[in-house]
C-alpha cells in the first residue's frame, strides 16, 4: 500500500498583505474567485467530489438502504452470486453482501474521517509550536517527526494496532498517530515563512499574545495545503484501514469491513469471486474520489503545480 | 563528502534514539500485564513470573530499557517466546523472499514508471499521456491487495499462468521461484510505480521547459538526443528520492502481499508474531525494518548529494 501521506506536500503560495496591521489578514476574494473558477474547471474534482457524497449518503442512510441486516446469516443462501433477491450476491454465512458493502461505508469513511481528524489537530498545533518557538521546542518536535517517519507508514501502524489489540478505535488511533509527522512539516515550514510577515510582526508590536498571533494571525493563513493534504491523508487513511481489517488486526468480525471482506471473499475466489471483488471496488472508488479530489483542490490552489 | 556522510549520520543519532524508545514502549503500551497477554490467561503462575524475568518486566522501565538497548547494540534482539529461536535468526532465515520480493516490484515498478513517465512528458497531451495519467491515478488509488485479487483471479484461477500462492526457493527450482513471484511483484509494484511516473513526468516536464534544454535545441540537436542527453539526467535526479522513500512503501505493502500469497519472508513473520502475541519477535522485526528504511534514505540522500553536482556539502 502507497503511503501518499508523504508525497503530493503542496506548494500553496500566499500573498503578502500591503499594509502592516494588527488585524487578521483580509481574505483576498479575488483569490478565492480564481480559485473557485479553476476548481469548477477541474473535472476531475468534481467526480471525486460525487463519489464521496455518493458514498457518505450510502454510509449515513445505510439503516435505510441495506436491503437486510449485514449480520444476519443465512444457511439456505451461502455464496449466492448477484441476483434479483441479492443484488451483489452473499457471502459464506450467507449475509447479504450489498447490506455489508453498505455498513462498510461507515467504517471506512468513520476512520477515515476521525484518524485524519487525530493527525490534523495533533500534527497542525505541533508544527504551530515548532515553526513560531523554536529553538530547543523546534529541535524535539522536529526530531519526534523524525522517528515517526522512520517507519514504514504500514509498518508503524501494525505494531501500535499489535500493541494496544485489533480494534476499530485502536486501528484509528494508530493510523492517526501515523499521520501526524506530515502535518507538523506542512505546517511548521508554512508557519516558518508567514512569522517574519509585516502582519505577523504588527501583531506583535501591538501587543498580541504568543497564542493569539499562532491561533487567530497564522493558522487562518496555512488552512489551504492543510486541506489539500488532508483530503489526499483520507485517502491513505480509508487504504490503511482496509489493509489492517485484512490481515485481521482492525475491525473484528463480525462488524462489516471492506477490508476483512475481502480477506475472507479470497479463500472463495476461484468459484465465487464476487465476494471478495465487490468490496475491493468500493475500497477503490473511496480512495479514488479522495485523490481526485485532492488533486483537484491542489490544482485549484496552485494553477503552476501540474503533478 | 566525507564530512557530509559522517554529519547525516550522526543527525540520525537522536532519530534512532527516538525510534529505540517508541519499540521498546510497543510492549508497555499493552494493556493489563504484557507478560498475561502474551501466555494468555490460563498460563499457570510460573510461567509467567519466568517470562517477567526474561523479559526484566520486574524492573524499573528506565533499566528494563537500557538492558533492552545494551542487548540491541550487541546484536541481540531477543528470543521467540514461541519457539525459543533467536530474533536474528528468525529474521535471516525469512530475509530471503522479501528481498526478493522487493527487488522484483522495484524492477517492475521502474521499469513500467519510467518509460510512462518519459512517454507522457515528452508526448504532452498526447493519447500515451492521457492513458499514462489516467492509469497513475487509478495505480494510486488500487489497493495492492484488491489487485492482488484481480490477478489471482484472472492469471492463477483463470488462465492458469501462475500459481494463487506458495513460494519456491529459487536454489531449488529457479524457473518456478520466479513464476510465482510475478503477480506478488506486480501488486507490489504498480501503486509504487504510479508514483515514479507521476514525477518523473513533472520533473521532466520542467527540465524540458529550462533554458539550457532551449540552447540545446537552438543548436539544431535532435530531440531524442536533446532529451537523452540533457533533459533525462537532471529529470531523474528527484526521482532517486521517491524511489527511495517508496523502498518503505514496498516493505510495509510486502507484509500485506506475503501475507496474501503465503511467502515465508519478513512481512508474514511479523503478522503470525502479532496474532501469536510473541512480543520480543515483533520488536526485532519492526525495529530491524525501520534500520533498513533509515538505511536505505541515508543512502539516498547520499546518493543524491553524489549525483547533483549543485548541492554543496561542505
Amino acid at each position: 500500500m502507497d503511503s501518499p501521506i508523504g508525497e503530493s506536500v503542496p506548494k500553496t503560495s500566499v500573498a503578502a498583505p500591503s499594509v502592516l496591521t494588527a488585524a487578521p489578514r483580509p481574505r483576498e476574494t479575488s483569490g478565492l474567485r480564481a480559485f473557485g473558477r479553476r476548481f469548477m474547471r477541474a473535472r476531475l474534482a468534481w467526480v471525486g467530489l460525487l463519489i464521496i457524497v455518493a458514498f457518505a449518503l450510502m454510509a449515513i442512510f445505510a439503516p435505510s438502504l441495506a436491503p437486510y441486516d449485514p449480520n444476519k446469516q443465512s444457511l439456505t443462501q451461502l455464496l449466492q452470486p448477484p441476483n434479483a433477491q441479492h443484488w451483489l450476491g452473499t457471502d459464506e454465512l450467507g449475509r447479504d453482501i450489498l447490506s455489508r458493502i453498505l455498513y462498510g461505508a461507515r467504517v471506512s469513511l468513520s476512520v477515515g474521517i476521525i484518524s485524519v481528524g487525530i493527525a490534523l489537530v495533533i500534527g497542525v498545533v505541533l508544527g504551530l509550536i515548532s515553526g513560531y518557538f523554536g529553538g530547543w521546542t523546534d529541535t524535539l518536535i522536529g526530531r519526534g517527526t523524525d522517528a515517526l517517519l522512520a517507519f514504514p507508514a504500514l509498518v508503524l501502524a501494525l505494531a501500535i494496532t499489535s500493541a494496544l489489540g485489533p480494534s476499530l478505535t485502536n486501528a484509528m488511533l494508530a493510523i492517526g498517530v501515523v499521520g501526524i509527522p506530515i502535518y507538523v512539516r506542512l505546517t511548521r515550514g508554512q508557519v516558518l515563512a508567514l512569522k517574519e510577515r509585516e502582519f505577523v510582526e504588527g501583531a506583535r508590536v501591538a501587543g498580541a499574545s504568543s497564542p493569539r498571533i499562532i491561533f487567530r494571525h497564522i493558522l487562518p493563513n496555512v488552512t489551504s495545503p492543510i486541506i489539500v493534504q488532508a483530503s489526499l491523508g483520507v485517502a491513505f487513511a480509508v487504504l490503511a484501514e482496509a489493509g489492517l481489517s485484512f490481515l485481521g488486526l482492525g475491525v473484528q468480525p463480525p462488524t462489516a469491513s471492506w477490508g476483512s471482506m475481502i480477506n475472507t471473499g479470497k479463500n472463495y475466489l476461484e468459484m465465487d469471486p464476487w465476494v471478495a471483488i465487490v468490496p475491493g471496488i468500493a475500497i477503490f472508488l473511496t480512495v479514488l474520489g479522495f485523490n481526485f479530489l485532492g488533486d483537484g483542490i491542489r490544482d485549484a490552489l496552485d494553477p503552476h503545480l501540474k503533478l | 563528502m566525507g564530512g557530509y556522510v559522517i554529519r547525516r549520520i550522526l543527525v540520525m543519532l537522536p532519530v534512532l534514539f527516538l525510534v529505540s524508545v517508541i519499540i521498546f514502549m510497543l510492549i508497555h503500551l499493552t494493556p493489563g500485564d504484557p507478560a498475561l497477554m502474551m501466555l494468555g490467561e490460563e498460563a499457570n503462575p510460573q510461567a509467567l513470573a519466568a517470562l517477567r524475568q526474561e523479559l526484566g518486566l520486574d524492573q524499573p522501565l528506565p533499566v528494563q530499557y537500557a538492558v533492552w538497548l545494551g542487548r540491541v547494540l550487541r546484536g541481540d534482539l531477543g528470543r521467540s517466546i514461541r519457539t525459543n529461536q533467536p530474533v536474528t535468526e528468525a529474521i535471516g532465515q525469512r530475509l530471503p523472499p522479501t528481498v526478493e520480493l522487493t527487488l522484483a516490484s522495484l524492477i517492475v515498478s521502474l521499469g513500467i514508471a519510467l518509460p510512462a513517465g518519459i512517454v507522457s512528458a515528452t508526448r504532452r497531451g498526447s493519447r500515451a499521456d492521457i492513458v499514462s495519467t489516467v492509469g497513475s491515478l487509478l495505480g494510486v488509488s488500487m489497493p495492492n491487495f484488491f489487485l492482488a485479487v484481480l490477478l489471482i483471479f484472472i492469471f492463477a484461477y483463470k488462465l492458469r499462468w501462475f500459481p494463487p500462492i506458495g513460494w519456491t526457493p529459487p536454489w531449488e527450482n529457479l524457473a518456478e521461484n520466479l513464476r510465482g513471484l510475478v503477480l506478488p511483484a506486480i501488486c507490489l509494484g504498480a501503486a509504487a510505480a504510479a508514483v515514479v511516473a507521476r514525477l518523473t513526468r513533472s520533473s521532466l516536464l520542467e527540465v524540458l521547459g529550462q533554458d539550457y534544454v532551449r540552447t540545446a535545441r537552438a543548436k539544431g540537436l535532435r530531440e531524442s538526443k536533446v532529451i537523452q542527453g540533457h533533459a533525462l539526467k537532471n529529470a531523474l535526479i528527484p526521482v532517486v528520492t521517491i524511489v527511495g522513500l517508496q523502498v518503505g512503501t514496498l516493505l510495509g505493502g510486502a507484509i500485506i502481499i506475503e501475507s496474501l500469497f503465503s511467502l515465508p519472508g519478513i512481512g508474514k513473520l511479523v503478522v503470525d508474531s502479532i496474532f501469536q502475541r510473541d512480543f520480543p519477535l515483533v520488536q526485532g522485526v519492526v525495529l530491524f525494518l525501520a534500520l533498513v528504511f533509515l538505511g536505505t534514505s541515508l543512502l539516498v540522500d547520499l546518493l543524491y548529494a553524489y549525483l547533483d553536482p549543485r548541492i554543496h556539502y561542505g
